[in-house]
């Protein structure tokens, strides 16, 4: 329960929710039933308080706690104190190696580990509120530690007991010992909560005793560890001390700047304040090296403001933070040569010192403020004088003392120094020799800051005493000094001052192909190179172009242009060199880790920034990737090509051969080149996709698939393609004299008027058919739809199709149609011979008879003509209606070619009923015919409705077949309906249609008989419907169903 | 009864015997009607079966010509129609063409004739004169029938069991016998019974006796 509670004290303290957090902490104080419990307690206590600035109030609840276990530390010690805690920790040793202690047994209490906690917690206040206690605290951490056996915090008080060590005790090398003791422990026993800590004290350490690429190492370890563990602050504090080692270092400022973005993204993100006033501090001061302030006496620029961020250093900000900033601020105005302005920092520097004890900041202080106090010397006043001379002489000793112990670091500074003391000494011999020790010093550790510093330094020197010749030698190097520095800011204020410089030649650079300065680029080569890019549209060209630019001119081994086609990156060509030749490849594919180092990518397609790696086999934050390790890449350059916001691509430059190839000045160009490249990549690709969709028009068009033709309102042919010239069958060169609205028939040309009428409304016409005059005179049937252009409403576009193939085949779908037709027909003729041979019998019984009769009229004694003529004219009359039935039948059963007349359907009807009337008697069906008087006429084929209405007589008698108990009934009704169109309806009363054949009724091949193709509704369908009216069949309310079928007015009477 | 029916119809009340013709085609009918009416013979037309069920059927020799196929009720329903009610008109049956099952299902119901259309004229007026003619045997036969009925019914019932064994076989002796009663009152009942039945002998008064259906044995 107390341990659920102690979580939620220390996750509310984590959440930042600092009131929640103190009254839990109260209420568990009172709770602890156990001294380790209450040191728990008192360990979030303490951490509360630290991270609220209380520091005092930190350090006495560690005090109070530690009293618990019987530790009686004063707040305040006096040096004494700490002097016998520190003697301590030798006499423990006890004649043991320091690094012998990796071996002592881990520690067992419960109650010391608690106290060791506490000691560690406290650590961070104390250095705050009292250097003493401080130093006291690690000692006695050690103390315990070789005493009672190890633990977490054991590492870190070794750790920082090696911070102190040197700055304090004068011991460095013991310093470095205990630090690289403290990183051993956490190893061994994986202290992993104390592994950030303890290489963030080991990495001050190293600068002291050990290349300052080591120190940046352990800052870098220190970042990652951070992160991994969790420790926001910590990885902060490795980040801006890395970028602190790269600017000891003098490493290229741009490259520099970059670090400094990143750390500074981090702090950001991080929330951590005073890390972002240190870092946003820390890149003021690269920003002014590289002449982006305002000027190159200011931190001022449209971002930052220097005077408000100073009114906001107030005392309840960490005093470290502010310390670091003056001293940053000294170096920046030293170097600007504003002196007083400096001398001022260092005097805001100074009074906060002791809370810089051990750190590399310390450097700093120590050799600009000697600098800036002999650079003002001369010109101070007496009392002054005396106090500088002190000073000067205790940093003197100080950076010796320093020298002493890592001379590659130190050595040029102190000797730097000690040449200025000589010069105000008077000893000018002494003076010149400590000059040019300084200069080759700074040169042969890579210090080219504080060797264009030293040439600098000297010049003045050499300028006093009027040795011209030299003072130029010297201020040319120190130009190219800090040129190579990147310090662009610097180098402007150099020329300002010493405007000669300027006309100075620049002697070329082994390697550099374009490697001019920023001032003094060679404007032909970048204009050239801008040009040559720029006037490239075509894309494919233009990425050849810009990567053989590019490598030619930053001297890379090889290149990659990484372009954005999607959202995905691709690979859009690829340059190597080999052979002396360079060779520019298009590639499209995937991004594959065996190609670019991908972390390096992701970063700059993330911060649009440029990376730039001199040695990508040294430490820095992509040594990890895979493709750096594998290809044991050396320079490496990746360069955003961006155009306003938009990442267009990625340039990627490699050598892998040499070092340091991708100077900041050749870099400057490239950058040049890159804004230049992606304006002009943008622009080839609109192009492209531009080109791409002309091509697809273009395409349309030239496919000849459809007639297409680009006109205007008088009715001029303004293009076409051969399409439409094979339909209407003109030449190319008719074109000029062809008018389209003359292509149009006579008859067609309402159509085209209400096509027009439709353009003008809506911009489109619908396709619609229509004919064109060919050349020849002949028709060709078409379909044409058009569109205005939106640009010119004067003009627009059409597609012509040609339907004369599709007229042939609709033709001989018909024929085809009417065929199967005539085939149905024979079949139902077929079924009707006994009715059609009754029709036939009938006439011709009747006609025999007569005869007969007529006959025995005649015969008898007294002949009775009348008799016999009406016998007579019964065989005219029976004669003529056998010969009728036969006519009807042949028509039926003839192929003939259907013919649309004039019908009244009425006639139809009754026409057709006489073939099947004898059908129905035999099935016993009556009939009853409901025909409206006077119908209108409609226009259509005999033969097919009469075949129409014999089919659907004869369905419906079929129907009835199996209906015994009540009268077969059939109906045959006729009248106009309310659409004003002709309907015929035959109605059963049998069985009617089932649900599930109702669907599928008007199919071909469908039939519910055990004979008969199942043809028949369905010719009926398509014959109403190619006399473009419409069949339907419903149930009827009582038994049986209704079919029937509309059918459209014959034009004159339908108006 | 049709218009048309109506125009061709004679007075019933002739005492010729009479065609029936009922066919659903005008034409057909009318020209039957001609050919009948050449050779002497009265004609009744109608449209339909229904139509001739209405009038009342004239006391002469007649006989029906019928098509097969009639709207409504058809030819041979109208034979079984007719038969059930006792109605024994001599039937010639039309037809359209040729249909064997149901020449001889007509045939078996007492059919005169069926007869194949168009046919010869000759075969239709021979048809119809023999059918008229088994109409008037059939109705002569029923005449003489009901006069001996008259006759056997005005005797004693004594004389109608002396008749009925006489026409058995039986001698005067075996009747007296069989009766009681001395052969000589036999031979009395005898006379009186021959001389009301206006026998003129024992051959006559047998096929009386025959036609009357009152013998017991058959010969």
């Amino acid at each position: 329960m107390f341990s659920l509670w102690l979580e939620r004290a220390k996750c509310e303290f984590l959440t930042g929710n600092f009131e929640k957090a103190e009254q839990l902490i109260l209420e568990l104080l009172q709770r602890a039933a156990s001294k380790v419990d209450q040191a728990a307690v008192y360990q979030v206590k303490v951490l509360l308080h630290t991270v609220k600035s209380e520091s005092a109030q930190a350090v006495a609840t560690a005090l109070t706690c530690l009293r618990l276990f019987g530790t009686d530390i004063p707040a305040h010690p006096t040096w004494e104190q700490v002097q016998a805690e520190y003697e301590t920790v030798w006499q423990n040793l006890n004649g043991r190696h320091i690094e012998g202690l990796i071996d002592l047994p881990l520690m067992t209490d419960p109650e010391l580990q608690a106290a060791m906690q506490v000691l560690s917690v406290l650590q961070d206040p104390a250095n705050r509120t009292d250097f003493h206690l401080f130093c006291l605290l690690v000692c006695r951490m050690v103390n315990v530690s070789t005493q009672h056996g190890l633990c977490g915090a054991s590492a870190h008080g070794c750790a920082y007991l090696g911070t102190i060590l040197g700055p304090v005790f004068h011991r460095y090398s013991e310093g470095y010992r205990f630090g690289k003791l403290a990183c051993d422990l956490v190893d061994k026993h994986g202290f992993i909560a104390h592994r950030a800590k303890v290489h963030y004290a080991m990495g001050q350490v190293a600068f002291w005793t050990q290349p300052i690429a080591s120190a940046i190492d352990f800052m870098r370890v220190t970042f990652r560890t951070a992160i991994e563990t969790g420790d926001l602050t910590f990885a902060c504090y490795g980040m801006f001390q890395s970028v602190t080692g790269l600017l000891l270092r003098n490493d290229p400022l741009d490259a520099v700047w970059r670090e400094s973005e990143m750390a500074l993204d981090f702090a950001r993100e991080a929330k951590y304040g005073d890390a972002v006033d240190i870092m946003w501090s820390q890149q003021r001061f690269i920003a002014t090296m590289l002449g982006r302030t305002a000027s190159f006496s200011t931190f001022s620029d449209a971002q930052f403001d220097g005077a408000a961020f100073e009114a906001q250093l107030t005392a309840d900000r960490t005093a470290l933070m502010i310390c670091w900033y003056w001293i940053i601020k000294l170096k920046a105005r030293f170097l600007s040569g504003d002196y007083a302005e400096a001398l001022a920092a260092a005097d805001m520097a100074k009074a906060l010192l002791w809370t810089s004890t051990g750190r590399i900041q310390l450097l700093d202080y120590f050799y600009y403020t000697a600098l800036t106090v002999a650079a003002l010397y001369e010109n101070g006043a007496a009392d002054e004088q005396s106090g500088w001379r002190g000073l000067l002489t205790a940093h003197r000793e100080q950076l010796r003392e320093w020298a002493d112990n890592c001379p590659p670091t130190f050595g040029d500074k102190h000797v730097l120094v000690s040449a200025e003391i000589a010069r105000l000494e008077g000893r000018d011999t002494d003076a010149m020799r400590l000059y040019e020790q300084a200069i080759q010093t700074a040169r042969e550790n890579g210090f080219v800051q504080n060797e264009g510093l030293a040439h600098e330094v000297a010049a003045r020197f050499y300028a006093a005493r009027g040795v011209e010749t030299v003072t130029h030698a010297c201020l040319r190097e120190a130009r190219r000094c800090y040129l190579r520095w990147g310090a662009f800011g610097k180098v402007r204020q150099l020329e300002h001052l010493h405007p000669h410089l300027r006309d100075a030649t620049i002697p070329a650079s082994p390697i550099a192909t374009i490697g001019a300065p920023v001032e003094h680029l060679d404007v032909g080569t970048v204009l050239k190179a801008a040009q040559a890019v720029s006037g490239e549209i075509e894309l494919g060209n233009l990425i050849k172009t810009l990567l053989r630019i590019a490598v030619e001119h930053a001297g890379a081994e090889r290149g990659l242009l990484v372009l954005f086609p999607g959202d995905e990156p691709r690979i859009a060509a690829e340059a190597t060199t080999g052979r002396g030749q360079l060779e520019v490849t298009l590639r499209e594919t995937a991004m594959l880790p065996a190609e670019l180092p991908e972390t390096v990518l992701h970063y700059v397609i993330r911060t649009r920034e440029s990376v730039i790696l001199d040695d990508a086999l040294a430490q820095n934050p992509f040594s990890a990737d895979e493709y750096v390790r594998q290809k044991h890449a050396r320079s490496l350059l990746c360069l955003p090509l961006v155009k306003q916001t938009k990442l267009i691509g990625v340039l990627y430059l490699e050598n892998n051969l040499a070092s340091h190839v991708f100077t900041p000045t050749r870099i400057s160009v490239l950058e040049l080149l890159a804004s230049q490249a992606a304006i002009s990549l943008e622009n080839a690709r609109l192009y492209s996709d531009l080109q791409e969709r002309e091509a697809r028009i273009r395409r349309l068009v030239d496919s000849n698939i459809v007639g297409i033709v680009i006109w205007d309102v008088q009715g001029r042919v303004i293009e076409s393609n051969q399409a439409f010239l094979d339909i209407v069958g003109y030449a190319r060169e008719d074109l000029a004299s062809l008018r389209w609205t003359e292509l149009t028939p006579v008859e067609w040309r309402d159509v085209d008027e209400q096509a027009f009428a439709e353009l003008k409304a809506t911009g489109t016409v619908q396709p619609r058919e229509k004919e064109y005059f060919r050349r020849d005179g002949s028709r060709v049937p078409v379909l044409v739809a058009r569109a205005i252009f939106e640009w010119n409403r004067d003009e627009g576009v059409a597609f012509v199709l040609d339907l004369t193939e599709r007229k042939h085949v609709e033709g001989a779908l018909r024929d085809a149609q009417a065929h199967l037709a005539h085939v149905v027909r024979i079949t139902t003729l077929g079924e009707l011979t006994a009715s059609i041979a009754h029709e036939v019998n009938q006439p011709l019984a009747a006609v025999v008879n007569a005869a007969a009769a007529c006959r025995r009229w005649l015969d008898g004694g007294t002949p009775n003509l009348d008799e016999a003529r009406s016998a007579v004219d019964w065989i005219v009359n029976e004669g003529n209606r056998a010969s009728e039935v036969i006519r009807r039948v042949r028509a039926l059963a003839n192929k003939t070619d259907i013919e649309k007349v004039p019908l009244d359907v009425n006639d139809v009807v009754r026409e057709a009923i006489a073939l099947v009337q004898h059908e129905l008697t035999s099935h016993r069906v009556s009939l009853r015919m409901e025909l409206a008087p006077a119908l209108p006429m409609i226009l259509g084929d005999r033969v097919q409705l009469q075949q129409v209405i014999i089919n659907l007589v004869m369905n419906g008698m079929e129907a009835m077949q199996s209906v015994t108990d009540q009268p077969r009934e059939l109906a045959i009704g006729s009248h106009q309906n309310e659409t004003r169109q002709v309907l015929v309806s035959v109605t059963d009363s049998g069985v009617g249609i089932s649900a599930e054949h109702a669907d599928r009724l008007f199919n071909a091949f469908f039939t519910t008989k055990s004979s008969g193709m199942g043809m028949g509704l369905s010719i009926c369908r398509s014959i109403i419907e190619a006399h473009g009216g419409r069949m339907s069949a419903v149930n009827n309310v009582g038994p049986g169903a209704t079919f029937q079928f509309v059918l459209p007015l014959h034009q004159e009477d339908a108006s | 009864m049709t218009e048309r029916a109506k125009s061709s119809h004679e007075p019933a009340s002739a005492k010729e015997s009479t065609v029936f013709v009922i066919d659903d085609d005008v034409a057909m009918r009318t020209t039957l009607s001609s050919l009948f009416r050449s050779v002497g013979l009265r004609v009744e037309l109608f449209g339909s079966a229904h139509e001739f069920a209405q009038i009342k059927m004239p006391d002469v020799a007649s006989c029906l010509v019928l098509d097969i196929r009639l709207p409504g009720v058809s030819g041979l329903d109208f034979q079984t129609e007719l038969a059930e009610a006792d109605i024994r008109i001599p039937i010639i049956f039309m037809t359209g063409h040729g249909d064997i099952p149901m020449s001889v299902k007509a045939m078996k119901a007492g059919a005169i004739d069926f007869l194949t259309k168009p046919f010869r004229d000759q075969d239709i007026l021979d048809a119809a004169v023999r059918a008229l003619e088994r109409d008037q045997k059939r109705r002569d036969s029923e005449k003489a029938v009901s006069e001996l009925r008259i006759l056997f019914d005005s005797l004693t019932s004594r004389e109608r069991e002396v008749m009925t064994h006489i026409a058995d076989g039986l001698m005067n002796k075996q009747i007296a016998a069989k009766f009681g009663i001395t052969e000589i009152t036999v031979k009395v009942h005898r006379g009186h019974m021959m001389r009301k039945m206006k026998a003129r002998s024992l051959i006559d008064l047998l096929g009386m006796a025959d036609l009357l259906g009152i013998r017991r044995t058959k010969r």
